[in-house]
């Protein structure tokens, strides 16, 4: 890989990271006075205020507050949480395995079998298999994500109660193998991850079906059809290497709304990741953590988007010339 | 079979509407014939019922037989399967197509893409690397061409990677559809050559589809002029050049500009033509013709009209064409 590239890119992301730091800042700022938050005591006097305002450091300038705060994250000290009074990167790090988890499963599962599904539709375009995923990938696409959370709960959960509705073990129970915790934290695993590629499923299914449709009406697929190659090879070594390509950067652009359900879905099974702790957050108002929760969420879609740059790099030749 | 590829009564039709209506063509063996005529008249269509590549929708009637040098019994075209057709393709028919720009797949490597084809119909071997050194040194590209993606090839370049890639798998026959029109001038009258030496070179037959007369006078043995999904002449070039025999013909030829001649635009051929699947009653020609006649109602045959010559008019032959005033050349109603 060219390494002139690659610096660049990875240059646009930490201007990126950095601008989001920045912005993160002034961004609860004006969203109010935290310690109006922390007062909750009832009654709580202007002289306990003006406390909490010293202690927190909130009663100097701005600017005083903003290089604090830049120094801090630098440190990678954000802060500590009001609720819990951990400290926020704790927090997020025990958070983050279970959401890796989570997203990655559901992503995983989505890419390959939206990918598949769209590859199907389209080299059987306007047959029935074609109208039925189409129907199926609109409706789940149409779907969302908390309903179809719900939905799975009541069906799996309550009518037929075959797997959990919620947490990510079994509460209190105790192991006598990792064998035996990993296969629970997989069935517990089972309803968040099948919504998470429900929720996610349709775009990718549409849009490499999109892309595949246009494809097949190349020059080239007629000519590589023309010299005798079986039609699945043309299909599978010629049309889809060229049809994922679109795939890639949309997927890197749509990471975002992985986020957001990743909070939806989490919150529904009770999913102890960051979508969750963010949510606790909101709740809570605990600004620290939220502040922490944005900028891991940020740091993910600009790695995202680095990640898709990369690979796009090496799946297109005509980006590598340029 | 004398001929390399027999074509008789060949008809595709899409919707119950005719696109090519019946015609009948020959190949000899070595030889080179031109198709022309204008766009929609049906040449691709032709070339693609060869191939048996026609999108779906369409359907085709009538015999296409190959003959491939050494075979016994003639390749029934038109009898043939998907399945049977693919060691057919590019093992004994190949094709140049029209766009040289989008032919190739544009993340594979010009070398990947010729192996592919060449182990498709000869079996994995070693030799196949040494066959695309030898396919491009052919076609005048070097063996570095071989690493090299399509997007950093001229247009040129791609269309001769096109004529190797045809080539590849030594068929007896290549069909080539418009192999220059996306090319300028000079890299047009290079890929002709090329064509016409490797044509020579590898005794090969060759079927250049174009609508330039001027480009097939050079390089081909034989004319079959299309009009409306029929042939209405045919004939050796040199003699349907110096003496049309279908009023068509003898317009597409005033339409050529002459070099050194006078300075203006060549006369077009007055209307266009009908859409494919939708011609006129009678000869398809007689709304755009200046001598069409009363006769010209009936449908013509493509009758005898000279030594080795066929013309689909009920003049024919012409022994002079008749002078025609100013006011009465243009479309008859």
């Amino acid at each position: 890989m060219n390494a002139r590239w690659l610096s660049g890119k990875v240059a646009a992301a930490v201007f990126t990271l950095l601008f989001v730091i920045v912005f993160n800042f002034f961004l609860f700022r004006v969203m109010g006075d935290p310690t109006e938050q922390l007062a909750r005591l009832p009654r709580a006097t202007p002289e306990e205020i003006d406390k909490l305002r010293g202690q927190y450091g909130l009663d100097r300038p701005l600017m005083g507050q903003f290089a604090d705060y830049m120094g801090d994250t630098a440190r990678l000290d954000l802060g500590t949480s009001q609720r819990s009074r951990r400290d926020v990167v704790d927090e997020i790090w025990d958070a983050l395995p279970w959401t890796l988890l989570l997203v990655g499963t559901g992503t995983l599962i989505a890419t390959l079998l939206g990918t598949w599904m769209g590859v199907k539709a389209a080299t059987r375009r306007g047959k029935k298999t074609d109208d039925a995923l189409l129907g199926f990938n609109l409706f789940t696409y149409a779907s969302p994500e908390y309903w179809i959370g719900i939905l799975l709960i009541l069906v799996f959960a309550v009518w037929l109660p075959i797997l959990p509705s919620g947490l990510q073990v079994t509460p209190g129970a105790q192991f006598n193998s990792a064998f035996a915790e990993i296969l629970d934290v997989a069935k517990h695993l089972i309803l968040p991850a099948t919504a998470m590629t429900l929720m996610l499923l349709g775009q990718y299914f549409l849009i490499m079906r999109s892309s595949m449709v246009d494809i097949l009406t190349e020059d080239f697929i007629t000519v590589k059809r023309a010299t005798g190659m079986r039609w699945d090879r043309v299909v599978n070594r010629h049309a889809v290497p060229n049809a994922l390509l679109p795939l890639v950067t949309l997927s890197a652009i749509q990471f975002g709304s992985v986020v957001a359900g990743a909070i939806t879905i989490e919150t529904i099974f009770s999913w102890p990741g960051l979508g969750e702790l963010t949510f606790q957050a909101i709740n809570d108002k605990d600004f620290p953590v939220l502040q922490g929760t944005f900028l891991i969420f940020s740091f993910g879609v600009i790695l995202a988007n680095l990640l898709a740059d990369c690979l796009y790099f090496y799946l297109d030749p005509r980006v590598q010339s340029k | 079979m004398r001929n390399v590829l027999e074509i008789r009564d060949l008809r595709v039709s899409h919707r119950g509407k005719d696109i090519v209506s019946g015609i009948d063509l020959n190949l000899a063996r070595g030889e080179s014939l031109g198709l022309a005529g204008e766009s929609g008249c049906g040449k691709t269509t032709t070339a693609l019922a060869v191939m048996k590549l026609l999108p779906e929708g369409f359907r085709q009637e009538g015999s296409i037989a190959l003959a491939p040098e050494g075979s016994d019994e003639p390749i029934r075209i038109d009898r043939r399967t998907e399945a049977g057709m693919r060691v057919v393709r590019w093992r004994h028919v190949s094709m140049v197509f029209q766009g040289a720009m989008n032919s190739l797949d544009p993340v594979k490597k010009i070398g990947f893409q010729l192996e592919e084809v060449i182990n498709l119909h000869e079996g994995r071997s070693s030799g196949a690397r040494q066959r695309v050194e030898e396919l491009l040194d052919l076609v005048g590209l070097t063996a570095a061409v071989a690493r090299r993606y399509p997007h950093q090839l001229s247009g040129g370049q791609k269309q001769r990677v096109m004529i190797a890639l045809a080539l590849a798998c030594g068929p007896s026959v290549v069909i080539a559809d418009e192999p220059t029109t996306a090319l300028d001038v000079v890299m047009q009258a290079q890929v002709l050559q090329l064509l016409e030496r490797l044509r020579e070179e590898l005794g090969l037959a060759l079927v250049l589809i174009s609508h330039d007369l001027g480009v097939m006078a050079e390089t081909c043995d034989r004319i079959a002029i299309m009009y409306a999904g029929r042939i209405v002449e045919t004939g050796p070039m040199d003699l349907v050049i110096s003496d049309p025999q279908h009023p068509y013909t003898k317009h597409l030829l005033e339409s050529l500009p002459v070099i050194g001649g006078e300075r203006g635009l060549a006369p077009p051929i007055p209307g266009g033509p009908p859409a494919p699947g939708d011609p006129p009653e009678g000869c398809a020609f007689r709304p755009r013709c200046p001598y069409s006649d009363e006769i010209c109602f009936q449908p013509p045959d493509l009758a005898e009209a000279g030594p080795d010559r066929l013309a689909a008019c009920h003049f024919s032959p012409w022994s002079k064409w008749p002078v025609l005033s100013d006011a009465s050349k243009g479309a008859n109603p």
